[in-house]
């Protein structure tokens, strides 16, 4: 009981209860909320930037000079409804240039040529656009097939190839390509079914200022059925793909760019088990911790029980889907791969169609990547494999288009070719979650040597299957997201 | 046989003598000794009066009348001329009354010391047991020092004959020849003093100076106790009257100069200079500004008088006998007037100490009767000191209470250990901030150096600033400031700095101290002091080098106590003085000035002063107070109100600025790294200092609210609300939860430290008082539990101060960017600067939330770009670009930054840089997540390698911010973007320009870029001729040139510096109005 000299008509105990409310009050409500730094946000390797962007830049690399053993061109597709100025420039790993001007019509394809460059190999290609929705991809071949695949939108320090093959005469090449001002040390190495390789001699690779080089894997990783490639660089930034060349019963010749960060999800969305062939989907974990995962694999007629496991930081689990009973032969499948417990997997799937009888019969390629297929402009682009002044191989074309919906709800979709005199759908409808759309035949016929731009109400792994080729996933395109003006 | 003595005149200098004058006569004629003659020397008009007064008393006495008003010295001289046979002089006031026996006293002694000036004893005229003086002493520079305590008793304690330094005027013995020799007294002395200067040259000359306590003489002291005029001859009075302590200072400092040989004077001179500089501080610090002119007087008079001194030295020279080592032997040893301000400080008080005028024995014996009768005075009996029972009826303490029992003094209850404690605050203080008192400071966050004396002024007055690429906006007045500051110190910039920056700390302690001084005790006041000290606000602000909470930290208490009495709640009222002053307006009118100069520093405080104005009205309202509602937020508004209009020219810049105007309080951080509210509650907000013990001294704060009563619990109330305010802007601010608006957290939250300092200062108050005569419970548990709070909650801020510099980095990002200061082969170029703007070295313009960016020359920054203006200008296509190139919008950010001269892009991620594993990591301030990465994804940006703590690029596409070539810019690009075209071919021309000076040099035939916006404000000239410019990017310009030297030069209307030279003609009539109006107001009533 408080002393009379304490009691007054103020009114202290409301003060005090306001007093500890707020201070208890505002720490309960700020005491649940995280304050971790936001990553960087991350995007696709090949992102063709957004139509109103001031400039944006593509960069190749992965073929040779005309003379070299893997020739291809560049292949330029706005997406864009007005003409596109593009600066071209190439430099071979001896150090030689080309400069071009090419200007891209609207709605238009182009496969420009630099111009010879005057001596040496490989070859690293930029592509400065003036302005955005321009996407650029290229195309390789040589008496062992051919390939294609998008060019790379940005430089990183980090770049993660799935697999690669170095069995009996396979040629795995690795091209590294500094297109920045600033000087660029690499580092290699290789994770191969009996253990991780630095090999000294690819420690401490530096790359100036716009300079190629490019290195023989075979050479210091012998007779490895896969191997996983990380290239780091220590400072810098730079791109790099990997050049696959199978020698063997099923020739082929493979360009795959590289990711340049682990995801936890990628898609497959279509795959064919070969008849008398093998298949394998390379689950590649580049991170210090085990990821757990899980490969979904879904027939048109339903799904089938998923495969999982885990894979330990720095090994390949490479899953040999033709070796898998569930899976029908001959019949299309769709395979959804997530990921989980640590910073992601990257994921590539290689296959050999020893019976084919056109095109090349083996070929590797990385599958859609998570931040590919749920960008959120929607937008895919889908490149023609070349003109038809320029093609890889006579008869080069879309053979199949395939719409994989990776969400968990139904999307719709549109499939369009825009052209100068106006757009032309090719494909529409609705797709269920899991579920994907092939088109194929006249529809896509119709399209010719033209870009393909999907526009879907959710996420969508889409790929191109290139024809001629030995089968499914011999010469597979993944589809470019294209920015909006809000991403 | 009769006995033969010598002959001694009494000569008496008289003018206007008052009624004392026939006592003095009387004791003269009085005198037992035979061979004594009697010479009046009556200076003025009525001499017929005073010989009358001296025929009636004394008709054996000489009387001369002296025609003209001359001095003491100059009238006791003329006894040189008229005197012949006497051995001595005894040389007499017309106030004095000497015993019978004093003069033979006197002379006796003279003999039997062999001495040539003897001094008797003097006592209180009035009352005869007090003792006046027993001889005196001096310091070395000639402050006079008594031998005897104020008011002492005489019980014959000082009896013994001895040797003294000074005799005092008033009565004294000099042997004639020696007077004679010596040439009598000074004559340039007109008053005070001259006995020093006498006795002094007598001792060089080799005399002996001794005190004769059995002769003892009664002084009145007329003329220092005012009861009669001082003559001071033909002494202009000038536009302050010449005071007595003016005299003694100038009369000392005299004989100083006279009196020592060359080399004494080589130490003892300069030492001198700084005791007279710390004594002006002092007296400014405590207004008294007659004594800080008396003491600056002296030397501006005896500068005017070195011929005169240098010709009396010559005639000293002359007579030496004796070293300066011999004669400095009875000189008392280090400085008697600064220990006696310390022994006074210790024992009386500031107030006490700062009370003393004067040096002189005479004028500080009235003020120090004054200061002793206080002490034991019918007013000191209601004191809230706590050892007034230890006091007797002169103030001094016996230890024992008036019953004889021993007193037990409670902690910090007596003024000495107050003053003890706060010592030892100090010493903490400056043991934290050892490593920061010398050398140069890091370069980390607003801690930039300060550009040169010059250079500020011209930066304060000029219509151009170089912050981004120019902007024609006034500068921050905080310049006008730092300008007067370096000023006053003689342009020592880096001394400026420090004083500017940490003398923020003390300054904070003791404007707390005179916050609520009307409701507490001394004691409790010192609490305060010490809480505030101890939070940890400051030392978080200067371990992250921001500058603008330092200034709050200092100055928001002196805003709140003056928003306390422009509104006049209780107990706050207006100060007394002038009708203009302590009226509303002169109230309004300082609360402005003190908001206008924190906000040039701070200017989110003028926000937060509104705010918290709003909270102190709602916590009144909270515990039921509602008389005088509103009166706070009026009284805010005005002082908002006339600090805007102090300061108008920036204002108006400012909001100029349009919606950027709004990043003049702060530029957002990132969410992610901002404080939580933890530890913005317990202020830790820096490096330092962060432990949650700090919380125990948040809690004990609130022990106002709990045992408070009247008054102090509604101020608890008010504070507290306050703080809860001040914690929650800055948490929410900090969090970007209210846009735009996000003032740095170390200003935000000085209002929440002032509220928490003085509610543990209430708590302490309220257990003394509203706690008095109760029963023990509860309240006495929280009141010992909170102080126990308090004494632990300060330790986390005593132990961070053994680092030494209270977190901030040893080095900032001076030494990475070295290169920077280096000299450019590229022309002008200028620096982006990316990161967080709490990491960036220089102040800056948002790009997004924890994004910040600042365009500097090619130079490390100084403080010229740390307090930039609120809008970028055209600098804002910099960061229009470099947002494109974060969304991936472009790939050549650095074409895009070329027509800004941006050659290097600095992206610093910490406060100061730090290598891994070398010690304590810097504060963390990263950037966005991505930004290197797209720095790095630019085709024309190549990143340094080396640098550390830093990402340096350099822009491949650079050109200079002047620059030629032969071709000029195409149509299209004299607005938008540049093309690849149009940044080749340039090559640098023209020097730098700055505010003072053209840009200058030779240029070809061709087209003359210039980056400097706005470009209508510059023109180009070459070999004197006009050339007319047109635009380039749309805010720079190209000018088609032919060969020749080129000047391109500011060529506006001087509309801002008129604007801020009416702005300081304003603060210059403010300040004069305010401290003329407190001087006359301060002058006793007639």
């Amino acid at each position: 009981m408080s002393r009379p000299e304490h009691r007054s008509r103020l009114h202290r105990w409301r003060m005090v209860a306001l007093v500890v409310a707020v201070l208890a009050g505002v720490g309960l409500a700020t005491a649940e909320e995280g304050s971790a730094p936001t990553p960087a946000p991350a995007a696709p390797t090949a992102l063709a930037a957004a139509p109103d962007a001031e400039s944006s830049a593509w960069y190749c690399t992965g073929s040779t000079t005309a003379s070299g053993p893997v020739p291809g061109f560049l292949v330029l597709t706005n997406t864009t409804p007005h003409p596109v100025t593009t600066d071209l420039s190439a430099v071979s790993d001896d150090g030689a240039e080309a400069h071009a001007a090419v200007a891209v019509p609207a709605h238009g394809v182009v496969t420009p040529s630099v111009g010879a460059v005057s001596s040496g190999g490989w070859e690293g290609r930029t592509v400065v656009v003036s302005g955005g929705g321009v996407a650029v991809s290229q195309v390789v071949q040589n008496s062992l097939g051919w390939s294609e695949a998008p060019c790379q939108s940005a430089t990183a320090a980090q770049w993660y190839f799935p697999g690669g093959s170095t069995v009996g005469s396979d040629q795995l090449t690795l091209s590294l390509y500094n297109p920045t001002p600033t000087p660029v040390v690499v580092d290699l190495s290789f994770v191969t079914p009996t253990g991780t390789l630095h090999p000294i001699n690819y420690q401490g690779i530096v790359l100036g200022p716009g300079q190629v080089a490019a290195e023989n894997v075979a050479s210091e990783v012998q007779d490895a059925s896969t191997v996983s490639t990380v290239v780091s660089a220590r400072t810098g930034r730079i791109v790099a793909a990997e050049v696959e060349q199978f020698t063997g019963s099923a020739p082929g010749l493979s360009l795959v760019p590289g990711a340049s960060t682990p995801q936890s999800s990628w898609a497959v969305p279509m795959a064919q088990e070969p008849p008398g062939g093998t298949s394998e989907i390379n689950v590649f974990n580049p991170g210090s911790s085990s990821e757990s995962v899980r490969v979904q694999l879904r027939l048109p007629s339903g799904p089938l029980a998923p495969l999982s496991t885990r894979v330990a930081p720095g090994s390949t689990w490479s899953l040999e889907t033709s070796a898998q009973t569930r899976i029908p032969k001959s019949e299309a499948y769709s395979a959804a791969v997530s990921a989980s417990g640590g910073a992601g997997v990257v994921v590539g799937r290689t296959v050999l169609w020893p019976g084919a009888t056109q095109g090349p019969k083996a070929g590797m390629a990385l599958a859609v990547d998570g931040l590919s297929s749920t960008w959120p402009a929607r937008r895919w682009v889908v490149p023609p494999p070349g003109t038809s002044g320029t093609l890889p191989v006579a008869g080069a074309a879309p053979g199949s288009l395939v719409l994989f919906n990776t969400s968990d709800t139904t999307e719709t979709y549109t499939a369009a070719a825009p052209t100068a005199s106006g757009v032309r759908t090719v494909a529409t409808g609705t797709l269920g979650a899991g579920t994907a759309a092939v088109v194929q035949g006249a529809p896509l016929a119709s399209v010719g040597l033209g870009q393909i731009v999907v526009q879907a109400s959710g996420p969508m792994a889409v790929s191109e299957d290139g024809a001629p080729s030995g089968g499914a996933g011999v010469v597979t395109m993944p589809a470019i997201a294209l920015a909006g003006p809000d991403d | 046989m009769e006995a033969q003595v010598p002959a001694v005149v009494a000569v008496v200098v008289t003018a206007d003598p008052g009624p004392w004058f026939e006592d003095t006569l009387c004791s003269l004629a009085a005198q037992d000794y035979g061979e004594l003659s009697v010479l009046v020397l009556a200076v003025g008009d009525d001499h017929e009066e005073v010989t009358g007064r001296v025929g009636r008393v004394l008709p054996d006495a000489f009387v001369r009348h002296l025609a003209d008003r001359r001095g003491y010295a100059a009238a006791t001289n003329e006894a040189l001329g008229m005197v012949e046979g006497a051995a001595f002089y005894l040389l007499c006031h017309d106030d004095v009354a000497l015993d019978p026996d004093a003069v033979h006293l006197l002379v006796e002694e003279a003999f039997r010391s062999n001495a040539g000036v003897v001094s008797p004893k003097f006592v209180n005229w009035d009352d005869p047991t007090v003792l006046l003086h027993v001889g005196m002493s001096c310091d070395k520079t000639g402050a006079v020092v008594d031998r005897i305590l104020e008011g002492e008793v005489d019980h014959g304690q000082h009896d013994a004959v001895r040797d003294v330094f000074v005799a005092p005027g008033g009565c004294v013995l000099v042997r004639a020849d020696l007077f004679a020799e010596l040439g009598g007294f000074d004559p340039g002395i007109v008053a005070m003093g001259e006995d020093l200067d006498f006795c002094w040259r007598s001792q060089v000359a080799g005399s002996r100076v001794v005190v004769a306590p059995a002769a003892r003489v009664r002084h009145r002291e007329a003329v220092a106790s005012g009861l009669e005029p001082l003559a001071v001859g033909a002494e202009p009075e000038g536009r302050h009257p010449v005071t007595l302590q003016a005299l003694q200072r100038r009369h000392e400092l005299r004989a100083v100069l006279k009196c020592f040989t060359w080399f004494p004077l080589l130490w003892v001179l300069p030492e001198a200079a700084l005791l007279a500089l710390g004594e002006i501080a002092v007296a400014l610090l405590a207004r008294d500004g007659e004594r800080a002119r008396a003491v600056a007087g002296a030397w501006r008079w005896n500068a005017r008088r070195i011929g005169e001194i240098r010709a009396l030295r010559r005639t000293l020279a002359g007579h030496r006998l004796l070293s300066d080592a011999e004669v400095r032997r009875l000189q008392v040893r280090g400085s008697a007037r600064l220990s006696r301000y310390l022994s006074r400080l210790s024992h009386q008080g500031l107030d006490a100490a700062n009370a003393v005028r004067s040096g002189h024995r005479h004028p500080e014996r009235t003020e120090n009767a004054e200061v002793a009768v206080l002490t034991g005075s019918v007013g000191t009996a209601f004191s809230e000191d706590a050892d007034f029972d230890q006091l007797d009826d002169l103030g001094r303490r016996a230890g024992r209470d008036r019953f004889g029992r021993r007193v037990r003094t409670p902690v910090l209850g007596s003024g000495r250990q107050r003053i003890v404690a706060v010592l030892l605050a100090l010493a903490v203080v400056t043991l934290g901030t050892r490593e920061l008192l010398f050398g140069s400071l890091p370069l980390v966050g607003q801690l930039a150096p300060l550009p040169s004396w010059s250079a500020t002024w011209h930066h304060f007055f000029s219509g151009w600033q170089s912050a981004g690429v120019g902007t024609t906006a006034p500068a921050s007045p905080a310049f006008g400031l730092v300008g007067l500051t370096s000023t006053v110190l003689l342009g020592a910039m880096p001394v400026a700095q420090r004083i500017l920056i940490l003398g923020c700390i003390p300054l904070g302690a003791w404007g707390l101290s005179r916050f609520l001084r009307p409701l507490v005790s001394p004691r409790a006041r010192m609490v305060g002091a010490l809480c505030y000290l101890g939070l940890p606000l400051a030392y978080g602000a200067l371990g992250t080098g921001r500058w603008d909470g330092l200034v709050a930290y200092a100055l928001f208490p002196f805003i709140a106590a003056r928003l306390a009495r422009t509104a006049g709640v209780t107990p706050f009222a207006a100060e007394p003085g002038p009708r203009w002053r302590s009226g509303q307006t002169g109230q309004v009118a300082i609360l402005g000035a003190l908001i206008a100069a924190t906000a040039g520093f701070a200017p989110a405080v003028v926000p937060i002063v509104l705010v918290t104005a709003v909270a102190w009205e709602v916590g009144a309202l909270v515990v039921g107070v509602r008389q005088d509602a509103g009166r706070v937020v009026v009284a805010a508004l005005k002082g908002v109100g006339a600090a805007l209009v102090l300061v108008a020219p920036w204002v108006i810049g400012t909001v100029w600025a349009g919606k950027a105007s709004v990043g003049i309080f702060g530029l957002p951080i990132s969410a992610a790294t901002a404080p939580g509210w933890g530890e913005v509650v317990r202020f830790a907000i820096g490096p330092a200092a962060r432990s949650p013990l700090v919380w125990l001294l948040v809690v004990s704060a609130a022990l106002p609210l709990l045992i408070g009563r009247g008054v102090r619990l509604v101020w608890a109330a008010r504070l507290w609300a306050g703080a809860l305010a001040s914690w929650g802007l800055a948490l929410v601010t900090s969090r970007g939860d209210l846009g735009s608006f996000t003032p740095s957290e170390s200003v935000v939250l000085a209002p929440a430290a002032l509220a928490v300092a003085a509610c543990v200062w209430l708590g302490i108050s309220a257990s003394e008082r509203d706690l008095a005569g109760s029963e023990f419970g509860w309240r006495q548990v929280a009141s010992f539990v909170a102080l126990v709070f308090v004494v632990v909650g300060v330790l986390p801020v005593v132990a961070a101060a053994v680092g030494g510099r209270w977190g901030l980095p040893s080095q900032g990002v001076e030494q990475p960017l070295a290169f920077l200061d280096q000299p450019s082969t590229s022309g002008v170029t200028r620096v982006l600067w990316l990161g967080d703007p709490r990491a960036l070295p220089t102040g800056g313009w948002s790009v997004q939330e924890g994004l910040a960016y600042a365009l500097t020359p090619e130079e490390l920054p100084n403080t010229e770009q740390v307090l930039a203006p609120a809008g970028a200008g055209p600098a804002g296509l910099v960061g229009d670009a470099v947002r494109l190139a974060l969304s991936g919008g472009t790939v050549h950010l650095g074409r895009l930054l070329a027509p800004a001269g941006v050659r290097y892009i600095v992206v610093v991620d910490a406060l100061a840089p730090s290598l891994e594993g070398s010690g304590t990591p810097s504060v963390s301030a990263p950037p966005p997540a991505g930004l290197v990465s797209d720095l790095l994804a630019q085709g024309d940006l190549r990143a340094v390698p080396g640098e550390f703590g830093v990402q340096v690029f350099v822009n491949v596409d650079a050109m200079a911010v002047t620059a030629e070539r032969v071709a000029p810019l195409p149509v299209r690009s004299s607005s938008g973007a540049p093309g690849a075209a149009d940044v080749r071919g340039w090559q640098p021309v023209l020097s730098a320009l700055s505010a003072g000076s053209a840009a200058t040099g030779p240029v070809g035939s061709g087209t003359v870029y210039a980056g400097y916006a706005p470009s209508g404000s510059f023109s180009l000239s070459v070999d004197g001729r006009h050339v007319s410019g047109r635009a380039a990017f749309g805010w720079a310009a190209q000018y088609a040139v032919t060969k020749g030297q080129a000047s391109l030069a500011l060529s506006q209307f001087p509309l801002v510096p008129l604007a801020v030279t009416l702005e300081l003609a304003a603060w210059v009539a403010l300040a004069v109005t305010l401290v003329g109006r407190r001087r006359v107001a301060s002058a006793p009533e007639p």
